[in-house]
């Protein structure tokens, strides 16, 4: 057999450093026509060996290792989010729940503000600061996914931008709900955080106590803690704008003037019932509009 | 808000344009309807099946929204005008390609003359399904046909201007002293109420939709007046009423909606303000480009917020 035996010297270099050692193993211990059968010699690489003799009775005392690798195998990033948002929502409620319950007491007492930032802190309840690198993120992706022309710059016809969107990621999208038929909905705005087949998760801005509103309404317990929201898509439509930005080398005096503009859309809810991996490849189709007011 | 889906254009080919009297008439039309309570109103562009469409896509819609829209802007700010064609379609096999029809007007509508016209346009997209009223139908309407239609989300459109249009009145016939309505206006209106009465029964009330389809000022009629009317043929209150109020909104969204968006999931615009976002047409302008419609400065978005919070970090 006419073999340079690469492979194999592959795999003594793992284990062996001096080459004339690799080199003499292969010569003697792995040869096909001498006496011995061919075998190559490894040494075990990377973590230890367990030296302990395992009964072979109890094989289900083992280490903590093995736990932690069965642990790994059960959890997925799908159980994970699931957890994560369930937990949230649980917290938000008993922050919301404490609020509550303060303001019943404060009518007597004096009122001092409720330190809502150190429950926020301590229940660990997702901040809209947090998320609004996501939003950068998304805004520079819908831009480059949109606009076309040299430098970017330009906006092209709606015939070609609405199927792009009609496909397109919208997490980390700033949203904000304009219609529903759940009326306590509306008005809602945050980053969406997670796309879900049946409902956009937002992240939502946080509203202090004495924070300036145009309504004299107070600010709700739930408006001061903010985080996340579930918001279903069906019999729901969602805003967004893409912002354009402005033709920095022409017209330098105009720009001055306009600054930025954003160009608005806005999302049927009841026709992006798809999860986005199944959205992106989708045909879509027009229907009966009923089911979408 | 009440509707009116069917307000006739003067002329019915590319070739006549309308003259300044019968221009008149249509703002005299519009006035009147607005006066009665309609905000909005759909200007019909009448179609028959020989007529082919031109090649220039800008001829295609021959309703000069823009001029018709300054004119009423300033004494009713609260009137929207939109534009639909009716086709008159008789043989199937020689319908025309709606795809070339289908961004110019805001409603596409078809009236069929045969049982196999009617089949056939079921399955294009379509919005409204019109008949002719005023001659007694040529064939008979299947439970099956028209409610396949309506669960798709096709409105069938009843226009009452032929039976109140007409040698109407009273006229002395036989040179006796009875008083009888003249015989054409009489078998119109035979007809008018056979024809809906056999619809009604048909779509089992679902999906219909009353217009005037005016020419003349005087064929506009009030929402009391048509609620009358529906009751008499049999329709429940509240099913009347949809009639001139909800299902023709759906019509509208679902025409503009091919227009605004696509395929129904992301919708130009959003400016929900007035609760109008899927069939407005305040912004369009056949001059302007897409982008110098829909686009807005950043600070009157709701963007802002975010702009605030980066300030502030």
């Amino acid at each position: 057999m006419n073999r340079n035996n690469s492979l194999e010297k592959h795999l003594l270099t793992r284990c062996y450093s001096s080459e004339a050692r690799i080199q003499e193993l292969l010569s003697s211990r792995y040869s096909l026509t001498g006496e011995q059968k061919p075998t190559l010699v490894l040494l075990p690489t990377g973590s230890e060996t367990d030296t302990k003799v395992h009964s072979l009775l109890h094989t289900e005392q083992k280490g903590g290792a093995d736990d932690e690798l069965r642990h790994r195998r059960k959890v997925n990033t799908r159980t994970e989010l699931k957890v994560f948002i369930q937990t949230t929502l649980k917290n938000q409620k008993k922050v919301v729940k404490k609020i509550q319950a303060y303001n019943r007491e404060a009518k007597s007492r004096s009122k001092k503000p409720f330190p809502v930032e150190k429950l926020l802190h301590h229940y660990k309840i997702p901040m809209f600061e947090e998320f609004l690198l996501l939003n950068d993120l998304w805004q520079k992706y819908i831009q480059d996914l949109l606009l076309s022309g040299d430098n970017k710059k330009e906006f092209p016809p709606p015939s070609s931008v609405l199927p792009k969107l009609a496909s397109a990621d919208f997490n980390g999208c700033y949203m904000t709900v304009i219609h529903s038929r759940n009326e306590k909905v509306v008005g809602v705005e945050g980053i969406v955080v997670w796309d879900t087949q049946h409902a956009f998760i937002l992240c939502v801005p946080r509203k202090d106590a004495n924070y300036e509103t145009n309504s004299h309404e107070p600010v709700s317990p739930s408006q001061m803690v903010g985080g996340l929201r579930i918001i279903a898509k069906k019999h729901t439509i969602f805003a967004f704008d893409v912002i354009v930005p402005k033709k920095e080398k022409s017209d330098k005096l105009q720009d001055t003037e306009q600054g930025d503009y954003c160009v608005g859309f806005s999302i049927v809810g009841s026709r992006f019932e798809f999860r986005s991996v199944d959205r992106s490849g989708k045909k879509f189709k027009n229907h009966n509009v009923d089911n979408i007011l | 808000m009440l509707f009116d889906l069917n307000v006739s254009w003067p002329t019915t080919n590319y070739s006549a344009k309308p003259t300044q009297v019968q221009l008149q008439a249509l703002y005299n039309t519009i006035t009147t309807l607005h006066m009665l309570g309609y905000t909005h109103l759909a200007i019909n562009f009448k179609l028959e099946e020989n007529v082919k469409f031109p090649n220039n896509p800008n001829e295609i819609n021959p309703i000069d929204r823009d001029s018709l829209k300054a004119h009423f802007n300033e004494k009713f700010p609260d009137l929207k005008l939109f534009t639909r064609l009716t086709l008159v379609i008789n043989d199937p096999s020689q319908c025309q390609g709606l795809s070339k029809v289908q961004n110019k007007f805001d409603i596409i509508a078809v009236e069929p003359t045969s049982e196999k016209a009617l089949q056939a346009t079921i399955n294009l997209d379509v919005d409204i399904i019109s008949f002719n009223m005023v001659t007694r139908l040529p064939f008979f309407l299947r439970h099956k046909t028209i409610c396949n239609a309506t669960d798709k989300g096709i409105h069938f459109e009843i226009c009452y201007s032929p039976m109140i249009s007409g040698p109407a009145g009273y006229t002395i016939t036989n040179n006796s002293d009875n008083v009888s309505l003249s015989t054409s206006a009489s078998l119109a209106r035979k007809n008018f109420f056979y024809n809906v009465l056999q619809l009604i029964r048909a779509s089992r009330s679902r999906g219909l939709l009353v217009s005037s389809g005016a020419s003349h000022a005087l064929q506009a009629r009030s929402s009391m007046d048509i609620m009358c009317l529906l009751k008499t043929c049999g329709l429940d209150s509240s099913r009347a009423k949809a009639s001139f109020t909800d299902n023709p909104e759906k019509a509208l969204i679902r025409g503009r909606l091919r227009i605004k968006s696509y395929k129904q999931t992301i919708v130009m615009g959003n400016d929900n303000s007035h609760s109008d976002l899927l069939y407005n047409n305040d912004l369009e302008n056949s001059k302007k480009t897409f982008l110098e419609q829909y686009k807005r400065p950043l600070s009157s978005s709701p963007l802002h917020v975010i702009q605030k919070k980066r300030k502030l970090q």
